[in-house]
This record gives C-alpha cells, sequence and structure tokens, in this order.
C-alpha cells in the first residue's frame, strides 16, 4: 500500500501539473495555451500567479499526510506521542495561509476592473441571444446577422452589447478571456481587442435542451478583409434574398 | 414552559423570519440595489417633468440605442437613429417604430434597460413607453417617442450609454394585463 | 435483567416489532431509517451519474435525448444533495448526537419522525415527475429563472421538483431544530459547551446554518411556484420581476449548503483520525471556532456563484475575498487533523483509510476552489468542468467519503457487526482510485474550454470524457460492493460486539463507545455524569 499511495500521489501531482501548464498541445483555441486578447494574457498570468502561490500549500499538506501514513504506522513497542496543541504551529498555519492569500487578492484588484470595464470603445456590436442561436447587429453599418460567426477586425476594442430575448445565456469565448451572462430584459457589456484567427465558444449557462449546441464563431480579420466583408454584407442586404446563399459561402469561404 | 418548548418556540420564530426575510428580499433587493448602482429591471424616475438641470456644454455623452425582439414575437422594432451625442441636462428625442409582421393581433411589453449602471438613476425619461402593455392589430404599424436627458451629476467617468429596449410577448387574458407598473418612489 | 427489559425482549421478537418502525420516535431507528433512505437515493442518483458518464463517452454519442440528458444532471443532482447527503448527516446525526451527548433521545422525538416521513411525499414528487407531462425537470438543480419559468419548462415536472424541495427542506428545518434543542438542552451533567466531542459541534453549527439558510431558499421556490403556478411577477421580466433576486437567494442559501454538507463530516474525520491514531484530537479549541469561522464567513460568500451574471466590481471584490478569507480556517483543520496524526500509532482500518483519503481529496477541492475565488479566473473557469470537478473534489471527495468513514467507524455499534474489513479495502482503493479517474480530468476539460451541462462537446475532449467515464465504473464498482456488504452484514449476520469494539475508546473517552453495540433502548440506564 504504500508504494501504491506514493505512486498515485506522483501521477496526480505530474497529471496536475501537465494539465494546468498546457501540456497539451493542439489546436484546441484555449485561453490558458492561447490567449488571443490583453486580458486573457493577464488572466492567465493571474491564473498562474495564484496556482503557484497556491501549490506549495498543496504539496505540503499533501506531502505531510503521505510522509505520516508511511512513517506512524502502528508497531508494538512504539508509543504514540501525548501533544494536543502547540499555539505558535497554531498561529503560523493561520498566518502563512492569511498572508499567501492577501498576495492573491491584491493581485485580482486591478484585473478585476479592467475586465468589467471598456476602454476607449472602437467598434460596438449588439449581441441577442435567442434560444438557441447568436445574432449580431452593427449599428455603425446597419448590419444584422444570425446563425453566422461575428466577424470583427483585428487589434481593435470591440464592445459587445448583450441582451437576451428569452432565457439567461452566457456569451463565452474562452481566448478572449471574458464570459458575461446576458440576461433577458436588461443591457449589458463586455469587450476584447483580439489579434487574428478564428476562435470557438458557446454558451456558458443552460438555457434549454439544445445548450450544448449554441455555439460561438468568431473570426477575427484584418481591417481591408473586414471592410470586404462590410461591403459583402451591405451588398446581401440590399440585393435580392435569392442572393444570399451565394453571398455567405463565399463570406465563409474569407474567413476560413 | 419547558426549557425545550421555549427554545423551539424561538427557532420556529427563527425559521419564519428567514422565510420572511426571503419575500422581504424583494425591496430590500431593490433598496440595495440603487444603493449601490445595480441596475435592476424596473423602471426609476420615468417622468419627472422637465429636467430641470442646466445643460452641461462641456461634456457630450455618446448614446447608443439598442433594441431586442424574439423571432417568436414578429414586430419590426426599431429606431428612427441609432445613436446620439448629448450634453448632460439637454433633451434628446428618438423616434421607435413598431411593425406588426404578422397578420396577428400582438400583444407585448417593452422593457427598458441602460448601461453602465453607475447611468441607471443619472437621467429622466420624459416620454417613453415602457412597462405598459402594447397590442398591435394586424400589420399595424405605430411609433413611440422616447424623450430623455441625463443629468448635471453623471459620473464623469461614463462617456459612453446604451439606452435599450426589449420587447416581451404578453398574455391579454393574464389578471394582471394592463396594468402599469409605476415607477418607484414617485 | 429486569422486568421492563424483559418485556421488551419479548415485544422485540414480535411481528409488531416491524410496524414499530412506522411509528416510532426512537432516535436510533430514525437515524438508520434516514441512513438506508440515503442508501437507496445513492444508488438511484449514482445510476443517473451513469446516464450522464455513457451519453459523454463520446461527442454526439445520441445514447439519449437532449432533453433526458438535462433531467439527469437536474435529477442526479438534486437526489445526491437533497436525498442522500444531507439525509446521510441528519441520520448519523440522529443517531450519535445524542449518544455522544448522554441523551436518552432527541428533544422533540414525534417532530423527529414527522421530520422524516416528510421525505416520503418528497420522494414521490421527484419520481412522479418523471411520469408527467413534460416530464422531470431539465433546468439544471439550480432551476434558474426564466428557463425555470412556465413558458420555457412547461408542465407540472418543475412544480413538482420545487415542491418536493421545499418538503424535503422543511424536513431539514425541523431536523435542525430538534439538533438545536437537543445539544442545547439534553447534554449530560458536566458536559461543558467546550468539552462537547467534535461531531457534537460539527452538528450543532450544522443545524443553526440550516435554521438560517434552508427557509430563505424556501423563500426563492415558493416564489418560482408562484410565478409559474399564480402568474405572480417576483421574477418574471416583463412584469418588472428580476430572475437576479432568485439567483441572490438561491445562493443565499446552497452556498452554505455546501457546508451543510460538509461540516458533519468534519466532526467524523476528527473522531476518526484521533480513534485509530491512538491520539487526543490536535487543537480543539481552534477546530471548534474554524467550524464557527466556516459557518459565519459561509453566508458572506454567496455571490462568488454570480461572477459573471452581472454584479458590479465593488461586490466581486468583496465576495472574492470573502470567499478567499473562508480557505484560512479550513486550512486550520487540514493542519490540524494533520497534526493530530502525527507521531500517532496509525492503525490502517477501513474507516481510518476513507478518513486519510478525505484529507488527501478535500484539500486538493480546496486548492481549486482558491482559483475560482479568483474573479478573472472564475470568469474563464465557472459554468465550465473544471467547476464540476471543484465540487465533485469537495462534495466526494469530502462529504461521501467522510461518511463512509462514519459508515466503517460506526457501523459496529449501529448493528453490533463489523463491515468486512477486507471488503473494505476494495470501497476504499476502487473509490479513491475512481473518484481521482472520473473528476481529476474534468479539472483539464474545463481549462480547456469545455462548458458544464452539455449533452455533447467538441472532439478535442473525448480522450479526457473516456477516461473520466472509466473512472466511474471503479466508483460504481466500489458502491455495489459497499451496498452488497451493508446488506450482507445487516441482515445475514448475527451477533452482538463489546461496547468498544475497536479498541479506541482509552484515546476517544467518549459516551457512543461506553454503552453495549447496539446501544440499549434508551442509550443509558442512567444519564452519565462527565467529570
Amino acid at each position: 500500500m504504500k508504494t501504491k499511495s506514493i505512486f498515485l500521489f506522483l501521477g496526480l501531482a505530474a497529471l496536475f501539473l501537465s494539465g494546468c501548464s498546457g501540456g497539451h498541445p493542439g489546436d484546441i483555441t484555449n485561453w490558458l495555451q492561447n490567449p488571443a486578447t490583453p486580458l486573457a494574457h493577464e488572466v492567465r498570468h493571474s491564473f498562474y500567479f495564484t496556482l503557484y502561490l497556491i501549490l506549495p500549500f498543496l504539496f505540503i499538506a499533501e506531502g505531510l499526510l503521505i510522509y505520516v501514513i508511511l512513517r506512524f504506522r502502528k508497531k508494538p513497542g512504539r508509543e504514540p506521542a501525548k501533544f494536543h496543541d502547540n499555539p505558535k504551529l497554531e498561529i503560523a498555519w493561520t498566518i502563512a495561509p492569511a498572508i499567501t492569500l492577501v498576495f492573491v487578492a491584491v493581485s485580482t484588484y486591478g484585473l478585476i476592473g479592467r475586465i468589467n470595464y471598456s476602454p476607449e470603445s472602437d467598434m460596438q456590436v449588439e449581441v441577442t441571444a435567442q434560444r438557441f442561436l447568436w445574432k449580431y447587429h452593427y449599428p455603425e453599418y446597419g448590419i444584422t446577422i444570425s446563425e453566422q460567426p461575428l466577424v470583427v477586425p483585428e487589434d481593435k476594442v470591440i464592445t459587445l452589447l448583450g441582451t437576451s430575448v428569452d432565457v439567461i445565456h452566457s456569451w463565452w469565448v474562452p481566448a478572449f478571456g471574458i464570459k458575461r451572462d446576458l440576461l433577458p430584459g436588461r443591457i449589458v457589456e463586455t469587450w476584447f481587442k483580439a489579434v487574428k484567427g478564428n476562435y470557438k465558444g458557446q454558451c456558458a449557462e443552460l438555457c434549454g435542451p439544445l445548450h450544448a449546441e449554441m455555439l460561438i464563431d468568431v473570426s477575427v480579420v484584418s481591417q481591408e478583409e473586414f471592410e470586404q466583408w462590410v461591403k459583402q454584407k451591405l451588398a446581401e442586404k440590399n440585393a435580392p434574398a435569392d442572393s444570399t446563399n451565394n453571398l455567405q459561402t463565399s463570406g465563409s469561404a474569407e474567413t476560413k | 414552559m419547558s426549557r425545550n418548548s421555549k427554545l423551539l418556540l424561538i427557532l420556529v420564530a427563527a425559521v419564519i423570519g428567514m422565510f420572511g426575510f426571503g419575500f422581504a428580499n424583494i425591496s430590500l433587493f431593490k433598496m440595495f440595489c440603487s444603493a449601490v448602482g445595480i441596475q435592476i429591471s424596473s423602471p426609476k424616475d420615468l417622468t419627472q417633468g422637465a429636467a430641470g438641470t442646466q445643460i452641461d456644454k462641456s461634456r457630450e455623452i455618446k448614446v447608443l440605442f439598442t433594441t431586442a425582439v424574439n423571432d417568436k414575437l414578429p414586430i419590426l422594432f426599431e429606431s428612427d437613429k441609432s445613436r446620439s451625442s448629448v450634453h448632460p441636462g439637454a433633451l434628446d428625442e428618438v423616434h421607435y417604430r413598431f411593425v406588426n409582421l404578422s397578420d396577428d393581433t400582438l400583444y407585448f411589453r417593452p422593457v427598458h434597460s441602460i448601461f453602465p449602471p453607475e447611468a441607471n438613476k443619472k437621467y429622466d425619461m420624459i416620454k417613453c413607453f415602457c412597462f405598459q402593455d402594447m397590442v398591435l392589430q394586424p400589420r399595424e404599424e405605430v411609433n413611440h417617442v422616447l424623450v430623455y436627458s441625463f443629468h448635471g451629476d453623471l459620473d464623469p467617468a461614463v462617456s459612453r450609454v446604451t439606452m435599450h429596449y426589449t420587447l416581451f410577448k404578453r398574455d391579454p387574458t393574464a389578471a394582471d394585463w394592463g396594468r402599469i407598473d409605476k415607477p418607484e418612489g414617485k | 435483567m429486569s422486568e421492563a427489559a424483559a418485556a421488551a425482549t419479548a415485544y422485540k421478537s414480535s411481528w409488531l416489532n416491524k410496524l414499530d418502525w412506522f411509528v416510532t420516535g426512537d432516535h436510533k431507528k430514525i437515524g438508520i431509517m434516514y441512513l438506508w433512505f440515503a442508501i437507496v437515493m445513492a444508488i438511484v442518483g449514482g445510476g443517473f451519474a451513469g446516464v450522464i458518464r455513457a451519453q459523454l463517452t463520446k461527442p454526439d454519442s445520441g445514447l439519449v435525448t437532449p432533453e433526458f440528458y438535462n433531467q439527469m444532471v437536474s435529477m442526479h443532482a438534486t437526489l445526491m444533495i437533497f436525498f442522500v447527503i444531507i439525509p446521510a448527516w441528519t441520520g448519523l446525526g440522529n443517531y450519535f448526537v445524542p449518544l455522544l451527548i448522554g441523551a436518552r433521545d432527541m428533544a422533540f422525538p414525534r417532530l423527529n419522525a414527522f421530520a422524516f416521513w416528510l421525505a416520503v411525499p418528497a420522494t414521490a414528487l421527484m419520481f412522479g415527475s418523471f411520469f408527467v407531462v413534460g416530464g422531470a425537470i431539465q433546468t439544471g438543480w439550480t432551476a434558474y429563472p426564466p428557463l425555470s419559468l412556465a413558458a420555457f419548462s412547461a408542465g407540472p415536472g418543475v412544480d413538482m421538483w420545487l415542491m418536493g424541495i421545499i418538503f424535503i427542506g422543511l424536513s431539514s428545518i425541523l431536523g435542525a431544530i430538534n439538533f438545536i434543542v437537543t445539544v442545547a438542552n439534553l447534554r449530560a451533567p458536566g458536559l461543558r459547551w467546550f468539552k462537547m466531542p467534535l461531531f457534537v459541534w460539527a452538528w450543532f453549527i450544522n443545524a443553526t446554518l440550516i435554521l438560517v439558510a434552508t427557509p430563505v431558499l424556501s423563500s426563492a421556490l415558493a416564489m418560482l411556484l408562484a410565478d409559474r403556478v399564480f402568474g405572480t411577477s417576483f421574477l418574471t421580466v416583463a412584469k418588472g420581476g428580476d430572475p437576479l433576486l432568485y439567483q441572490h437567494l438561491f445562493w443565499f442559501y446552497s452556498h452554505p449548503a455546501v457546508y451543510i454538507m460538509v461540516l458533519p463530516g468534519f466532526g467524523v474525520i476528527s473522531h476518526v483520525l484521533a480513534s485509530f491514531a491512538e491520539k487526543k484530537i490536535f487543537g480543539y479549541k481552534g477546530m471548534v471556532f474554524a467550524i464557527m469561522l466556516i459557518g459565519i464567513i459561509g453566508y458572506m460568500v454567496w455571490a462568488h456563484h454570480m461572477f459573471v451574471a452581472g454584479i458590479p466590481p465593488s461586490l466581486q471584490i468583496f465576495f472574492s475575498y470573502m470567499s478567499m478569507v473562508i480557505a484560512v480556517p479550513t486550512g486550520i483543520k487540514i493542519f490540524s487533523w494533520l497534526a493530530t496524526i502525527w507521531g500517532g500509532s496509525i492503525r490502517f482500518t477501513t474507516p481510518m483509510k476513507f478518513g486519510l483519503g478525505f484529507i488527501f481529496l478535500f484539500v486538493i477541492g480546496g486548492m481549486s476552489g482558491i482559483l475560482l475565488a479568483n474573479v478573472p479566473v472564475d470568469y474563464q473557469v465557472t459554468d465550465t468542468y473544471f467547476v464540476v470537478a471543484h465540487f465533485h473534489y469537495v462534495l466526494v471527495g469530502g462529504s461521501i467519503m467522510s461518511m463512509f468513514a462514519g459508515m466503517y467507524y460506526w457501523f459496529p455499534k449501529m448493528s453490533g457487526r463489523f463491515l468486512s474489513e477486507k471488503l473494505g479495502t476494495w470501497v476504499f482503493w476502487l473509490f479513491f482510485v475512481g473518484m481521482n479517474v472520473t473528476f481529476f480530468p474534468m479539472h483539464i476539460m474545463g481549462i480547456q474550454g469545455m462548458a458544464r451541462r452539455v449533452f455533447t462537446y467538441r472532439p478535442e475532449f473525448q480522450s479526457l470524457n473516456e477516461l473520466s467515464s472509466a473512472g466511474y465504473l471503479l466508483m460504481l464498482a466500489a458502491g455495489l460492493i459497499f451496498v452488497f456488504d451493508v446488506l450482507k452484514t445487516a441482515f445475514f449476520k448475527k451477533g452482538t460486539l463489546p461496547a468498544d469494539p475497536w479498541q479506541i475508546n482509552h484515546v476517544q473517552n467518549t459516551l457512543d463507545w461506553k454503552v453495549s453495540s447496539p446501544p440499549p433502548e434508551y442509550n443509558f440506564l442512567k444519564i452519565p455524569t462527565i467529570e
């Protein structure tokens, strides 16, 4: 049993570290591996900062546990110790975690503000969640799209104004470092400033049977490509309905 | 009375008290929210008459007007402009168009919301159409106007405001159909 | 044998005795009924988890419909929380709190029986809801409006669920009242507050948590029910109601509920570790204050479940920091337990194995909790499998492991027979390894972006999900062996054990090990005096 527990512990520790330090390369759009916005970088930093501050406590606690299990097995002739308090020790293990947590707390203070308040906005997009699809409206261009990828220019502060017309949904694209519940009847705001790429996300608040299929796709493209896309959408809007199919396919070909 | 029964009575009172506390939260929650400036769905300061404050020409607030309707409620609902730039204290007017796209009579209610929460109590709506039930006959088109102004003491950090309306379907046979939810405190 | 005892023996052997279970006010019988109830519900709730894990072995597996999947998700949580963990602790508490304080019964035996039997209509409503139009609740156990309102969850399933939870909540409240009065008034002479065993302390504080929190949940559920049935507008947006109010009230209960599910476990672990390390519990007073602090701060952290739901940054900061603060008393407990076993003479009995396993797992659950208290990180991992991993480490690694420890520890006292140590070792290792294999990968899935409460997922997550489903099989095996052993030992083994079958009371010196196994009716012929 001794060896078993050691191997188990080591295995778990390795799994924990590898899992959290992004040891699984792949093409997943993952906030920890591929943060796509300054905010996501900061969130990643905050994650590791917190993790590295608390990991020693994890290892101390689990290490002591394993040591005790191995060392203090009942043996004939050895009397159990008699102590049952130690004020100094008790103060130490109250203060040490408390101080560590102060560091964690202070480190998140500024980021909480930045994640909630959009800086000077370059472009606004309205997001309307409806079971089980997303509608995006670009007020600047008068474009409305539904069940299509959100297309935005790279390196611009995009402010999303989100709401829902039925139940609570949550707009979440992991690589952007944001997630925001969209409540019916209420307008809320979130923002991102992303680098080029195609990003995946999904609704993150149970909204009904097809919640799992309420997926989000975002294409972050260059300014020129974006302008091109806007032109296309405007043309599509003014053109008769039968050409819609055509333009959609060319639109998605361009973004993929 | 035995010690047990006495304590029992106290505890039962505590349970009933906590149950009541849950319901008291309906108003406590609203009070708390307005105290810390969280927006809640019910309206505040709907119609206060004239804005009363002086126009502050040194500041301009960019306002975005957004609307949302469920596809199951076939109404074209749009404002005549998508954005405005207003000085605090100045009146601004937006016209909203409601078009029933179906051949049925539609019953609904517009719900108003504003972002950021800091702006929540810092504006007056001189004319508005929210929180009252509405009817659109088949293919009917109506217009409603929103006239509002921001208070002079709106947090200087707020430079962009979103004014939002959602239309929610209503049941005309419901007991509370036709009720107008009065703004609080007026 | 006295005349009364002889009469009692004669009565026991008659068929009337069996009917007695339906009308009994005896705390021990009620305790045992709670435990059986929890075991049966755990089998069902565990089965529901099996449906979930089977569906998730591959993306779009199509094993069950999305609607049924959501019913399984909602009911698995509902059963495990309200019909397994909370009743199981009530069962152990019912049996052992009066024993440990030297009382002959709970303060109000009939109230006690009434509270237990309330579980029957509650259970009937829960299972009945599967057979009505629209089926059982599909909104998750949180039942957030508007999803849970009539417009999106038609049919009586949600109404039945709401009434069921209100009933089981009432049962829990009545039980809590009984515990508080019992502990406050019925302690044996000389048993001062700070001499009470830690299981009693844990249950006392637990009962006050239930007393304050559960009525608030009931009020939220009552609002929801009224909105659904009477068309009121507490939570309906189109009528000026606010769905966020529900979330606040819900979590005002449901965060303390997490402690309600684990505090009695803290008590059990303290008894088990001290017993089998042959040492007195380390830092008794610190332990008591830590439980109190956890109970109090537990009321100031509820909105950490709602960071992305729309609360202002100032409140996010408050709730984030309070959530971190709660880690301090938890740390005190962990380190005190380690100091308790340090230098001891450890006997690796089955309850001890579960006790040590509890520490190992609970520490991991605590660590992921701190990551979740970090608001920006929470934005990323809330509503993902990371959260699922976190609360399963706390609830399975914390509550269930300590419950196993308590069951193995006290089973000889309740039945007069030991559960099999050999099978117990199997149960422990299968459960411990299975638990880690099931839930550890979920941390990674969550961080990689797999949302929770989904019936399908992107193909990237398949291998981790397969691993997780394999782990479920190990836990299932452990559960089945345990149930088999309990049935066998309870019904097919005969005999009684001495008062102190584990030979631990020279260390523990608690009253439960001073009466016969099983204890006589009314526990103590003469109320003991504690010196």
